[in-house]
């Protein structure tokens, strides 16, 4: 409780007000007071890294240093390089370009907790995962790679995180019509990772997975989002065996990501959100929405509020946990900032979906508080976003790496 | 029946390729029992083994394959049915592996060898279905539910738990001798995801056809428009793929001269291992943009040798193609471009036709719905 007074008091008077920051009441929403909530802002462009050799797919930044992978085939050239960037300044600075081997596109590039290494998926010729050292952040140095008849296909995305202090990869591959896969690998030594998990799961793809608290989520696009002990749930589950705790199917499916959001104001763990998918085409526009779940009974979770973009479509999570701020990339809608502390499955009757949808909708619940890269008079087309130390970092697979200051209450 | 064939395309600008192939090789029979009541119809066609990479053919797409036709499945067609009458309209049932009715005739069938870029928003092949036709008079309905999936390659068969998940109807109506309008319309649950989840296709498809009874000069016409809307669960057309076709064939002294005008819009994909391969099922059923595909088309052919059934007919050809692809949006991540070196093509093609025995007049149409005729 402690560091709950101590966040809270940090963020200032102001955001108590709004918040309802108070013990005895951690589950009210901004909504519910009566001073009116501020108006989205549009999200200040710090600067631009700018690239349009390749198309740029998923972001990690850690300290100073952010890492963006390549995806397709741009002007002949392959989706194979990893870029380096220096982001100590307003403008993101590209230090270095590490191409990959035999890679064609790219998937997703993740820094560890500590630091230490870089891990970057490869998709389409053949699915690996790299691991690099990054003794020197801005050199990244390849000590191994991952390859497995399981993974042959392609690894779409991966997640690394530990679990019970040991680190883990988490690999969802799916490109063919054979059942999608998730692969898990032990990467203690990560020199030498070794296989550990090789189940078939999700209809028509698993997309993606989130790790917290040695809890696995899954995202099986149209079997929904599954939640697994793999160590910390308490019913003898690990990252050898995970076991299923509970499952949801949200509205539309194309489950495709999740964000478990953990409010340190108030210590609630309620919320998952959940990304869709819909289709899209690449560049132009896309489709799907954001999705809130409840997880207070993991055995149980239910949908309870949504966020919709007109004509665009969600993309990956990012989250400022301490201000209780969303930031979901939008593709050509951009980065939308959404304030997510409080209660967000209680709403009006005029605040819900519709008159035959009880979800809550989190614009008419005034929930939007940003909106980022809509003003640039270029097309953007966002496929991550990473919010570290009050900036957001947003990887456009058109234009590059943006850095954006983030939202304050 | 067979086909040699080479081909030279280039790009302005850009890269040229030069291939050949032995294309459309199949053997076709048909049987008649129980007093003509009782039909059976089969092609076997041999691509799979000898069309295995596919055939150059800038702007067509399908089944996987892109500026490269895929190679057709070995059971191209097994089809039994029966007829029967009843008052003025005369009926037919048929089931089995083949063409569906929708939107025109095969193109293996008609004055080019190689194929239009529309052949996947105006036809729809190999699948297992049950085929009703009633005819009366000048109009011939015709309905059909079949699987939804198209072949994965071809050795694979219709998934059964696919089987009669979509549907096709088609009405014909003969104007006058030779003449025939037809519209046709069909939907398809998932035929790029074979497990079911993937886009589903609304088609719609219409044409206008002259097919020559005498011995007049003009052979044939054709004028056909076509298009494919795709949508998912509650996301409605989400897009839309068109195409307009006008194509004839005329004989001369010199030999049958065939025109083809043509203009398709086609999905981009994300390519897979080669160029002319793209992933199945799209990832994230995610396509890379639009592209509109013009081209220009007049061959040449002359048959050799007597033209008669239980003959050896050569026949060789000459195909001259111009091709111009455009960007349909304002950002096409997989262009064309990357592939050809350029978006202008020129194409040259030459080969020579071999039938033995009877070539079946037409294709895709079953028991009474059959008007029977070639467009060579």
């Amino acid at each position: 409780m402690l560091l709950h007074r101590r966040i809270c008091c940090s963020i200032g008077l102001a955001a108590v007000a709004l918040t309802g920051c108070d013990d005895s009441n951690p589950g009210v929403g901004p909504d519910t007071t009566n001073k009116p909530p501020p108006a989205p802002v549009v999200l200040s462009v710090a600067g631009q890294g700018e690239i349009l050799s390749r198309y740029t797919a998923e972001v990690w930044v850690r300290g100073s240093v952010a890492y963006t992978s390549t995806w397709g085939t741009r002007n002949g050239a392959n989706g194979n390089a990893l870029h380096v960037w220096d982001v100590s300044g307003n403008t993101p600075q590209l230090r270095d370009s590490v191409l990959i081997d035999q890679a064609v596109t790219l998937g997703d590039v993740q820094a560890t907790d500590d630091g230490k290494y870089l891990i970057v998926a490869t998709e389409l010729g053949p699915g690996s995962i790299v691991i690099f050292d990054l003794a020197d952040p801005l050199k990244p140095r390849q000590i191994s790679r991952f390859f497995s008849p399981n993974i042959t296909r392609g690894v779409h995305t991966a997640e690394v995180q530990p679990v019970n202090g040991r680190l883990y990869a988490f690999l969802s591959v799916n490109s063919s019509s054979l059942p999608s896969r998730l692969v898990i690998v032990d990467l203690g030594d990560p020199v030498n990772p070794r296989e550990v998990l090789s189940r078939d799961m999700g209809r028509p793809f698993i997309h993606d997975v989130f790790v917290r608290d040695g809890l696995l989520f899954t995202a099986l696009w149209h079997d929904g989002m599954t939640i697994w002990d793999i160590g910390g749930g308490g019913r003898g589950g690990s990252p050898q065996s995970p076991i299923e705790i509970g499952n949801v199917k949200t509205v539309n499916g194309s489950v495709h990501n999740m964000f478990w959001f953990h409010d340190p104001t108030n210590n609630s763990k309620r919320y998952v959100f959940v990304g869709e998918e819909g289709p899209a085409s690449i560049g132009n526009r896309a489709s799907g929405d954001l999705h809130v779940v409840d997880v207070s009974d993991m055995t149980r979770p239910v949908e309870v509020a949504m966020y919709h973009v007109n004509d665009a479509g969600v993309h990956n999570f990012t989250m400022d946990e301490p201000n209780g701020m969303l930031y979901a990339a939008f593709y050509n809608a951009g980065v939308r900032v959404l304030d997510v502390r409080g209660d967000l499955g209680t709403c009006t009757a005029e605040q819900k979906v519709s008159a035959t949808d009880s979800r809550c909708d989190l614009e008419k619940m005034n929930r939007v508080r940003g909106i980022g890269l809509q003003d640039r008079g270029k097309p953007v087309f966002v496929w991550g976003v990473h919010f570290v130390g009050g900036n957001v970092y947003a990887s456009d697979m058109l234009n590059g790496l943006w850095k954006l200051r983030g939202v304050t209450r | 029946m067979a086909t040699g064939l080479a081909t030279r395309i280039s790009a302005e600008g850009g890269r040229t390729f030069g291939e050949g192939y032995f294309t459309q090789p199949m053997l076709m029979a048909s049987a008649t029992g129980w007093s003509g009541r009782l039909q059976a119809l089969g092609v076997y066609n041999f691509e799979g083994y000898t069309l295995r990479r596919g055939e150059l053919s800038p702007g067509i797409y399908g089944e996987g394959y892109i500026d490269r036709r895929h190679p057709h499945t070995y059971v191209h067609e097994l089809m039994l049915g029966t007829r029967a009458a009843l008052g003025g309209a005369r009926l037919s049932l048929f089931a089995g592996k083949g063409i569906v009715p929708f939107g025109s005739e095969d193109p293996m069938l008609r004055p080019f060898t190689r194929y239009p870029a529309n052949h996947h928003l105006a036809q729809i092949l190999e699948r297992a279905q049950i085929v009703a036709a009633a005819r009366l008079g000048r109009l011939t309905i015709e309905a059909s539910s079949f699987n939804g999936d198209e072949p994965e390659h071809p050795g694979d068969w219709p998934n059964t738990d696919r089987y009669f998940d979509s549907w096709s109807g088609r009405a014909t109506v003969v104007v006058a001798p030779g003449f025939d309008g037809s519209a046709s319309v069909a939907r398809i649950k998932s035929p790029e995801d074979p497990a079911g989840f993937g886009l589903n296709q609304n088609k719609l498809a219409a044409s206008l056809r002259f097919l020559a009874t005498s011995n007049r000069p003009i052979r044939y016409a054709m004028l056909e428009w076509a298009q494919t809307t795709e949508w998912l669960g509650p996301r409605k057309d989400l897009w839309s793929f068109a195409s307009g076709l006008f194509e004839g064939s005329t004989r001369t002294p010199i030999g049958d001269l065939a025109f083809r005008l043509e203009r398709t819009s086609r999905p981009e994909e994300q390519r897979d291992k080669t160029p002319f391969r793209s992933v199945r099922p799209l990832l994230d059923f995610g396509i890379l943009g639009r592209t509109l595909w013009e081209s220009v088309n007049v061959g040449w052919s002359r048959g050799f040798g007597p033209q008669r059934s239980g003959d050896v007919q050569v026949t060789p050809f000459i195909e001259v193609s111009h091709y111009r692809a455009r960007p349909l949006e304002r950002v096409v991540i997989a262009s064309p471009e990357a592939t050809f070196g350029g978006l202008r093509l020129l194409s040259f093609s030459a080969g020579v036709r071999i039938g033995l025995g009877a070539m079946r007049g037409e294709m895709g149409r079953y028991g009474v719905a059959s008007t029977s005729g070639t467009p060579n």
